[in-house]
């Protein structure tokens, strides 16, 4: 049989409901020619058909990877919406042209970071109709999160076509578009109850010559960062909750020669490319990503081959290559300043090598070529342990999710292990080339957040002064009480400011393990409670004699006649086993008190994370009412919790 | 049927996700369900890159029906 009768003779068995069948054919035709599209589709719907559907989504990505134009994309986003109803989330794409394409290239690229998206497009230029009318048909799709891509030649076509423009009138066109975009938006915002907005910025326009030399204000270029300058600034005062993706900066990325293919363009109104589409859902996915708070966190390091270049056992402290002007040691040199620039972002550092320990750790403290240093990595392991085991117990250490890890490794064996052992670590194929880490690493959009709080940027540090507690509790070993009072712990309670909407918003959206719902929640909806009387929102800071821990806690309430309703509470794993919680809620029962409540209730629902939360509400004093599917509710009359006070060992403010 | 004929019914196939027994002679776009004027499109660079050829725009608003399609090919690959 030649592969078209092997295909259709495949597809035949799939259809007949032989899906086992159906799969043996089809194998042998993708041992042959490994990417073809039709075979790989029909393999991923017998994959599904037999319920595995992370294999279907290794083969479709392969697929797709091999041939990213818009027909694989549209015939992949097909047999992805076979995986049924459960999509973790649900999207829409709208704004002007043709947005097909694009929502084909966002269900695909959200596939390949883990995510079940399903997205509808919006009409061709329609966007403004379907922000305003609510029956409009997006809106029958429930989308969480609607993105908006606008043509800035339709827009503002002064500024891309009249060459002597003003200033002052450029001005005026740009913020008479950017006022009604705003109006748009807050229609949408206030019709849709926590819907997210996020907005392509003001893109290139293609076909503007460009200006040598000259006044800089009429540059081309200038114009539109004006225009994106003052989007940012309107959007963010008017409405804090949108995102903003910079679409200049995305197409930057794929050039700006290459930003769509006229014959579509005009006999389709496609705006875009495929290039410059799987760009622009690589971003939209990441927000995705955050959004879900499927955010990694930490990023895991092998050294020989990986940090540096050489075996340090064989090569010796100095004679491994790393820094200086000569390659390797350049290449693994920018690697390195690679992932300082993700520690800045917050991304915790972890080692975890095959090594005599000294050894790999006389590299980090005496070569001069080193840029990461002992104090940047958190924690580490460097022995000669099986790496699998090593990650787990780093994940203990530094008390964070395995899966919230990424493993980087130059050893194929390695990372298949990891792989195997731990599908939930993300372990992406390092290029075979040190020269090519540094743009891997950059091109890994894994640890983005949607914005950018102290307490990133100070986690690396948070998580070396647990480090320096943990061997203070060493130190007082057998005598935890002392040990806590020796910490000096001071927390503060207090009424949610405007100023940390974004990072309560975080914090609830990243909080796996003390945390009692894991209901995610959006910027809209934090700002719709803070705003509330009815709501309270109680912000925990913690610091200690080690450090400030910052912003690490969140209680929000409803106040129901003369119930207090604890929707959520959840606390940063970084600050738990210190007795916060009970100060947390002693500082509830004073707010319930304060609003003239008699009584509270609370809930806890079960995931795969949260039982160090499980017994919290009867620990502090609540009785479990009701109780489906592991879920429990609580209540506790207030009066039986008035004697509840923060542990004496820590210090505790709160504004009631 | 000539090696074209039927490497451009296979094209066709693939594009849409049908057997190339579900085309007939006279199959285009709107006769054949799975060809839309948006799956149009996607046909159209899968030629391209198939043959190997580039098609103008007016080229691929007109190859809508197998007879046209191949008679345009033919004339690109000589």
């Amino acid at each position: 049989m030649d592969i078209r009768e092997q295909i259709k003779h495949a597809g035949a068995l799939l259809k007949s409901g032989d899906a086992t069948a159906g799969l043996e054919v089809i194998r042998q035709v993708l041992v042959a020619e490994p990417n073809h599209l039709r075979a790989s589709l029909i393999a991923a719907e017998c994959l599904l058909a037999l319920g595995t559907k992370s294999d279907a989504l290794q083969v479709l990505s392969t697929a797709a990877i091999a041939a990213p134009t818009s027909s694989t994309m549209s015939a992949v986003a097909r047999v992805l919406e076979k995986r049924g109803a459960d999509a973790s989330i649900r999207a829409a794409v709208i704004g002007h042209g043709t947005l097909e394409p694009l929502a084909d290239h966002l269900c695909v690229a959200a596939a390949g970071v883990g995510i079940h998206a399903s997205i509808k497009a919006g009409e061709y230029d329609q966007w403004a109709r379907e922000l305003m009318d609510p029956s409009a048909d997006i809106w029958q799709h429930q989308p969480q999160v609607v993105f908006l891509t606008l043509d800035t030649a339709t827009l503002l076509p002064r500024l891309v076509d009249d060459a002597l423009l003003s200033m002052t009138s450029m001005l005026a066109e740009i913020d008479d578009a950017i006022l009604i975009i705003k109006q748009m938006l807050s229609s949408a915002v206030s019709a849709h109850t926590g819907l997210q907005l996020v907005v392509h910025g003001f893109g290139h326009c293609p076909n503007v010559p460009p200006v040598v030399g000259g006044d800089s204000e009429n540059h081309p270029a200038n114009r539109l960062a004006i225009a994106n300058q003052r989007l940012r600034t309107e959007l963010t005062s008017a409405l804090p909750g949108v995102i903003l993706l910079d679409q200049a900066g995305i197409e930057a990325t794929v050039g700006t020669s290459n930003l769509r293919d006229e014959r579509l363009y005009f006999l389709a109104g496609i705006r875009f490319t495929d290039a410059l589409m799987r760009a622009m859902a690589e971003y939209q996915a990441s927000v995705l990503t955050a959004l879900l708070g499927k955010t990694r966190k930490c990023l895991v390091l092998d050294c020989d081959h990986t940090l540096w270049g050489g075996v340090v056992g064989e090569d010796g402290t100095l004679g491994v290559h790393i820094g200086g002007s000569s390659n390797p040691g350049n290449a693994f040199a920018a690697f390195q300043k690679g992932i300082k620039r993700l520690q800045s972002r917050g991304v915790i550092l972890a080692v975890l090598s095959k090594n005599n320990e000294q050894d790999a750790l006389d590299v980090f403290q005496k070569h001069p070529g080193m840029l990461l240093r002992e104090a940047d990595i958190a924690a580490h392991r460097i022995n000669w342990n099986d790496k699998a085991s090593n990650l787990t117990e780093l994940a203990r250490e530094l008390n964070i999710g395995t899966d919230s890890m990424v493993f980087l490794d130059d050893n194929p064996m390695e990372r298949a292990l990891m792989r195997q052992v731990h599908p939930e670590v993300l372990t992406p194929d390092l290029p075979a080339d040190p020269s090519g880490y540094a743009a891997f690493l950059s091109g890994l959009r894994v640890f983005e957040t949607l914005q950018l709080t102290g307490e990133d940027v100070n986690r690396t540090k948070s998580y070396a002064e647990n480090q320096q507690r943990a061997s203070l509790e060493k130190a007082t070993a057998g005598d935890y009480n002392a040990y806590l009072h020796s910490l000096g712990i001071r927390v503060q309670c207090i009424a949610s400011q405007s100023a940390s909407l974004s990072r309560i918003t975080q914090l609830i959206n990243k909080t796996n393990q003390f945390n009692a719902t894991t209901r995610r929640v959006t910027d809209a909806e934090v700002a719709e409670m803070h705003a509330s009387s009815k709501w309270i929102v109680i912000e925990t800071h913690v610091a200690d004699r080690f450090g400030d821990s910052g912003l690490t806690g969140v209680a929000m309430a409803e106040c129901v006649g003369s119930v207090l309703r604890i929707d959520n509470i959840l606390l940063s794993c970084r600050v738990l086993g210190r007795g916060v919680e009970t100060a947390l809620m002693a500082c509830i029962v004073k707010t319930a008190a304060a609003h003239g409540c008699s009584n509270i209730t609370g809930q806890y629902i079960p995931s795969a994370k949260n039982a160090p939360i499980a017994d919290y509400f009867e620990k502090v004093g609540f009785s479990s009412i009701s109780q489906t599917d592991g879920s429990k509710c609580y209540t506790a009359d207030i009066n039986e919790l008035s004697k509840l006070e923060a542990p004496a060992w820590i210090s505790l403010e709160t504004s009631w | 049927m000539t090696e074209l004929q039927s490497k451009i019914l296979d094209v066709i196939a693939e594009t849409l996700m049908i057997d190339t027994d579900d085309l007939s002679p006279a199959a285009a776009m709107g006769v054949v369900p799975e060809w839309t004027s948006f799956a149009h499109l996607s046909l159209m660079a899968a030629i391209e890159e198939a043959f190997g050829i580039e098609l103008s725009m007016d080229e691929m608003s007109k190859a809508t029906s197998l007879e046209t399609l191949t008679a345009t090919v033919q004339a690109k690959v000589g």
